[in-house]
Order: C-alpha cells, then sequence, then structure tokens
C-alpha cells in the first residue's frame, strides 16, 4: 500500500453538544462511584489488614517495614501447631467430603435415585441453618458420643474427629453443587459416543466422564479445604480443649488483646485462601456456574 | 431444563441406562429380542441400584451429622436442665419461658432481629448499584469482577470480622487518621455501637446479595428496557415497573442469604460490639461453652431457628407473590 495514501477515513465525531457530552458524563457516574465505593468498602479493610503486618510498630502510625511479626509468630509453637492442626483437618475433611460429595453429584445428575427430591432438599440444610445452630446440636451428639464406652468415647467426643467429622459434614453441600456445576455443563454426547464406539460403561466413566468432571471435582476440593481452614463457630463448639485450629487461635489471641502478630497470622490466611479460591474459580468451570449454583 | 421430563425418560430407558447404547449396538442382541429387553431393564435397575448407592455414604452423612445434632437441639430445649451439661429428658416448657420472659434473652433476640434486618437492608443498597454496574457496563471484565467480589468472602471471616475491629477501635486506622488530619480531638468510640455491629454484619455477608443479583439482572433481557423506553417511559418509571420486578427474584434470594446467616452471628457482636449489643447467638454461645446450660441453649437456639424460617417464608410469600 501506498505510504502517502490517505489514512482510513475517519468518521466524524458527532455533532454533540456541550450540555448533552455532561449530560451523558454526569450519568454514568453515580453508578460507577457506588460501584468503586462497594470494592473499596470490600477490599479496604482486608488490605489494610495485610498492610499492619508489615508495620513496625505496634500502633497504627506507620513506622517503616518489618517482617519481625512474622518471626514473632514462627518462633510461636502455639501458632505453628494451630497451622498444622488446621491442615490435618482440613486435608482429612477435604479427602472425605470429596469422595462422598462427588458420589453424590453423579447420582443425581448421572442416575436415578430413590428419594431424590428428599436428597436435594438435605443438601441445602447445613447451608441454610444459621451455624450456631448446627454447632449446638453437634456439641450435644458429640457430648453424648464421649459417654460411649472404652475407646469410642475417647476418640468420638468433642475433640479432632468430632471437628474432622463436622467439617466433612459442612463441606459435603458444597462439593456436591460444584462438581454437579460440571456434570450439568458437560457434553452428555460425549459418553453417548464413547458407549457407541464400544466402550463398556466402566471404561467409559474412566476414560470419558471422571477425566471430564476432574475439574469440577477439583475445585469442589479446593473450596472445601478453604471452608475447612476457615470456620470458627462449628470448631469452636466442636472442639474440646484438645484442638487448636488456626481460626480458634486468632480468636484466643484477640480475646488477649490486639498485637500485630495476629495481623501476620491473618494475613497468611489470607493469601492462602485466596490463591486455594482462585484455583478452585479457575477450574470450577468459571465463575458464573458457581456464582448461579450458590444462589439457585 | 430444556430437555423434558418426558424425553429424559426416554433417553434413561435407552441410552441412560445401564448398559445403554453398549447394549444397544450389541450385534448378539438384535433389537426386540427378549434378552436384550431384560438386559435393558435390568441395566436400569442396576442404574438405579448404584444412584442410590452412592447416595448413601452422603445421605448417613448428614443424617448422623445434621440431622440427628438438630433432633438433639429440639429435645434438649424441653428437657430439664439438673446439673452442668447433665439433664432430665421430659417435657419442660420452662426453657422456652425463661427465653421468652428474661428481660436480657428477649433483648438479645430483638437486637439479633433489628441488627440483621439492618445489615440486610443496608447490602441491599450496596449490592445493587455494584451488580446492575457490572451487567451493564462490565463488558468483557464481567467475569473478573464478580470474581473480585467472591474473594473476600473465602478469606476467613472471623479474620474479616477483625479486621474492622483494626480500623474501628479507638486507637484504629479510622481514629487515627481523622485525628491526625485535625477533624477530631478526642477518638469516637465506634466499638461496642449497634451501629458498628449492622455496618460489619453487612460486610460479612455483602457477596451473598451481589451474587444472586447479578445473575437476576443479568437474564434481565435489554430489549425489555429499550421497548419501555420506545413506549415512552422515563427511566425511572422503567427501572420501577421493569428492572426492579423483572430482579425480584434475585432480591428474595438475596434477602434471605443475607438474614438467616446475619441473624443467627455471633462473632460479629463478639468482636465488634460491647455489652449494650449482645445478641441471641452471642446467648446461645455462651449457654452451651459457659454455663453449660444445653436445655436453654438449645431453647434459644430453636427460636433462633423459628424467627429464620418465618422470615424467610415472610420474605419468599411478600415479596415472593410478585417475583414469581
Amino acid at each position: 500500500m501506498d505510504a502517502g495514501a490517505p489514512a482510513v477515513r475517519r468518521p466524524a465525531a458527532p455533532a454533540v453538544g456541550l450540555g448533552t457530552r455532561l449530560r451523558l458524563w454526569a450519568e454514568g457516574k453515580p453508578l460507577a462511584l457506588a460501584a468503586i465505593g462497594a470494592y473499596v468498602f470490600l477490599f479496604a479493610p482486608l488490605a489494610i489488614l495485610v498492610l499492619y503486618s508489615f508495620n513496625d510498630s505496634r500502633r497504627i502510625v506507620w513506622q517503616g517495614f518489618t517482617v519481625r511479626w512474622y518471626q514473632e509468630l514462627l518462633a510461636d509453637p502455639t501458632i505453628t501447631g494451630a497451622f498444622r492442626q488446621s491442615f490435618q483437618v482440613g486435608l482429612l475433611a477435604t479427602l472425605v467430603s470429596t469422595v462422598i460429595g462427588t458420589m453424590v453429584a453423579f447420582a443425581l445428575t448421572r442416575h436415578r435415585v430413590v428419594a431424590r427430591g428428599a436428597t436435594e432438599v438435605s443438601l441445602l440444610g447445613p447451608m441454610v441453618t444459621p451455624e450456631v445452630i448446627i454447632a449446638a446440636g453437634l456439641l450435644i451428639l458429640f457430648a453424648q458420643f464421649s459417654r460411649l464406652p472404652g475407646l469410642l468415647g475417647t476418640y468420638l467426643g468433642p475433640g479432632f474427629w468430632a471437628v474432622v467429622a463436622s467439617h466433612i459434614m459442612f463441606c459435603i453441600p458444597f462439593v456436591v453443587v460444584t462438581v454437579r456445576a460440571r456434570l450439568r455443563v458437560m457434553d452428555r454426547t460425549l459418553e453417548e459416543a464413547a458407549a457407541d464406539l464400544g466402550a463398556d460403561p466402566i471404561s467409559t466413566f474412566t476414560r470419558v466422564t471422571f477425566p471430564i468432571a476432574l475439574p469440577g471435582i477439583f475445585a469442589g476440593a479446593m473450596l472445601a479445604f478453604t471452608l475447612s481452614f476457615d470456620d470458627f463457630v462449628i470448631t469452636t463448639f466442636t472442639s474440646g480443649p484438645g484442638v487448636t485450629t488456626v481460626p480458634l487461635k486468632v480468636f484466643s489471641m484477640l480475646k488477649f488483646g490486639i498485637s500485630p502478630v495476629i495481623n501476620a497470622t491473618s494475613a497468611i490466611l489470607i493469601l492462602g485462601t485466596t490463591c486455594i479460591a482462585l484455583l478452585a474459580l479457575r477450574f470450577g468451570g468459571g465463575t458464573r456456574s458457581v456464582a448461579k449454583s450458590l444462589s439457585e | 431444563m430444556p430437555s423434558s421430563r418426558a424425553e429424559r425418560g426416554v433417553r434413561g430407558a435407552g441410552a441412560a441406562a445401564g448398559g445403554g447404547p453398549w447394549v444397544e449396538s450389541s450385534p448378539a442382541l438384535p433389537a426386540g429380542s427378549a434378552a436384550r429387553e431384560a438386559l435393558l431393564r435390568a441395566g436400569q435397575r442396576v442404574r438405579r441400584f448404584i444412584g442410590s448407592l452412592l447416595v448413601v455414604p452422603g445421605a448417613v452423612w448428614l443424617a448422623v451429622f445434621f440431622f440427628v445434632p438438630l433432633a438433639y437441639v429440639a429435645v434438649y430445649s424441653v428437657a430439664t436442665n439438673v446439673d452442668f451439661a447433665v439433664v432430665a429428658f421430659g417435657f419442660d416448657l420452662s426453657n422456652f419461658r425463661q427465653a421468652l420472659t428474661t428481660p436480657g434473652l428477649v433483648s438479645a433476640t430483638m437486637r439479633a432481629t433489628l441488627y440483621a434486618l439492618g445489615a440486610t437492608l443496608l447490602d441491599l443498597v450496596i449490592a445493587y448499584p455494584l451488580a446492575y454496574f457490572i451487567v451493564r457496563r462490565g463488558g468483557r471484565y464481567k467475569n473478573f469482577l464478580v470474581v473480585l467480589i467472591m474473594l473476600p468472602f473465602f478469606s476467613s471471616y472471623l479474620i474479616r470480622v477483625f479486621a474492622w475491629v483494626t480500623l474501628l477501635r479507638n486507637e484504629g486506622v479510622v481514629n487515627t487518621a481523622l485525628q491526625g488530619i485535625g477533624l477530631l480531638e478526642q477518638p469516637i468510640g465506634f466499638l461496642g455501637t449497634p451501629f458498628a455491629v449492622i455496618l460489619v454484619l453487612a460486610y460479612d455477608f455483602l457477596p451473598f446479595m451481589v451474587l444472586p443479583l447479578y445473575v437476576a439482572l443479568e437474564r434481565l433481557d435489554p430489549a425489555l428496557l429499550e421497548a419501555s423506553k420506545d413506549l415512552g417511559a422515563t427511566k425511572s418509571v422503567t427501572f420501577w415497573k421493569v428492572t426492579w420486578p423483572l430482579a425480584m427474584p434475585g432480591v428474595v434470594a438475596g434477602l434471605l442469604l443475607v438474614f438467616v446467616p446475619a441473624i443467627g452471628d455471633f462473632v460479629t457482636a463478639e468482636l465488634v460490639g460491647g455489652i449494650r449489643t449482645q445478641v441471641v447467638g452471642q446467648t446461645v454461645y455462651r449457654q452451651f461453652l459457659t454455663f453449660q446450660n444445653y436445655p436453654l441453649g438449645s431453647a434459644l437456639a430453636f427460636m433462633l431457628m423459628g424467627i429464620s424460617l418465618l422470615a424467610a417464608l415472610l420474605i419468599t410469600r411478600v415479596l415472593g407473590r410478585e417475583a414469581f
């Protein structure tokens, strides 16, 4: 093309009066400002919390950057112990709830189930009941269990296994919802094609259905882990004296007084769970399906 | 779901049944043969059996660790408290009488309801423009903007409440900043006020309001808005006569999703509230973990559940009639 050729003719700017322009400019603003304000409202508290975990002072006035609160945190065996315990609870709860939840999700989307309606409604239960009521009931249940004779009473009373069992309970519905969202958008014809090509039901499942569902299962597991790691209410009711997860530790530190070490612990928790959540959303077939299934 | 039940039934009989096309395409089983029919029927039965089997662990887990505990709360609420964590079962309504007549407990229940109501309305006011903005102006950043709203929800709830303590306390960020620029002489005591509790409750559950609103507004066909405009409706008329009623299912879902957890919440009032903002969740917490009076705690929990169910019913009935 000739370099001297006239450039593509731009459409002339529409002749809009100043008044109209001002009005157009002002029209969109309140909405945008409200939205920006809402985002600031959502993020500023957390950002400030993380920021002050690096402040070289116990007071609010900024004294310079430091990581000493993180060093103090690492030197405190009760905090590192809480992290270890949270990981143990979280991993166990994630493993079991993911297996159980995935089974339910498959049954609800791929099989005919006796009492389907009842199953669906019961899945909603733990999601819509105020947590403190479930927690109170669980405390009574585990207090009853602790009266069982012998080892049963030792293991099933309030404590580590009670916390794990309770976490599995409230994680299951979220795993089901996430896995089901993935199975629902999955193209059924792929499975039918596999079957038409002579694959038996088992290899159809292992070579087609399961691999396609895997990202959803992974997302469900991530979600379960963050829910378990973050839980405070149910854990505090079911833990008994022996168990301290990170949220319980943070709560007891708060009762002793505000210290930047709490900020540092919180910052680790915020960044950790945010990363896991982002991974979950990435694998979960997009935000939209999760948003939809959450609001259904 | 686009496919009708009948259609799914037909497919269920063949393709989705145990053997499915595997049976159908098998050359050894000609169509219509008795063996083929029997195999298909067996496959279907196997499939239903497997389906039910897959649900069993989940159903048992929820039964033992969700429904039995709820039943325990019901049973304990009418039991008699004998001693620390020792009860005599029976049908004793004195726990409810105590919960309904002790001034401290009644006001705690009223407060919880009012705070939850305040937080729910505040969330509606914050979330509606936000959801509207994302749907109308989000463009290709829509998904990103929605993820942003969900992200804080994944950070521990306790920590989100604690974040507000660092902001609102007397030596906190807000007071220090206001004093720093000379607007304040003395710090404002935000903590311990109903204002703080409502604000932080609203913060806790905001994503639960935004997401259903977003979904509802996104479903709304822009052609309807144009039609309304073409027919001469002003912007506010279009909003109140078209957008608002059509997005009502989202409003209903949002109100429920915020109100129910907010009324049962005790961490927020525990951390940013004070003696004068005690809510019923805190009294449940104390009856169980401090005083070990399980029956009274259960009666309070039961009432809490009653209020949330009543609210759910009211919201869906009053607003839902418009919505569905």
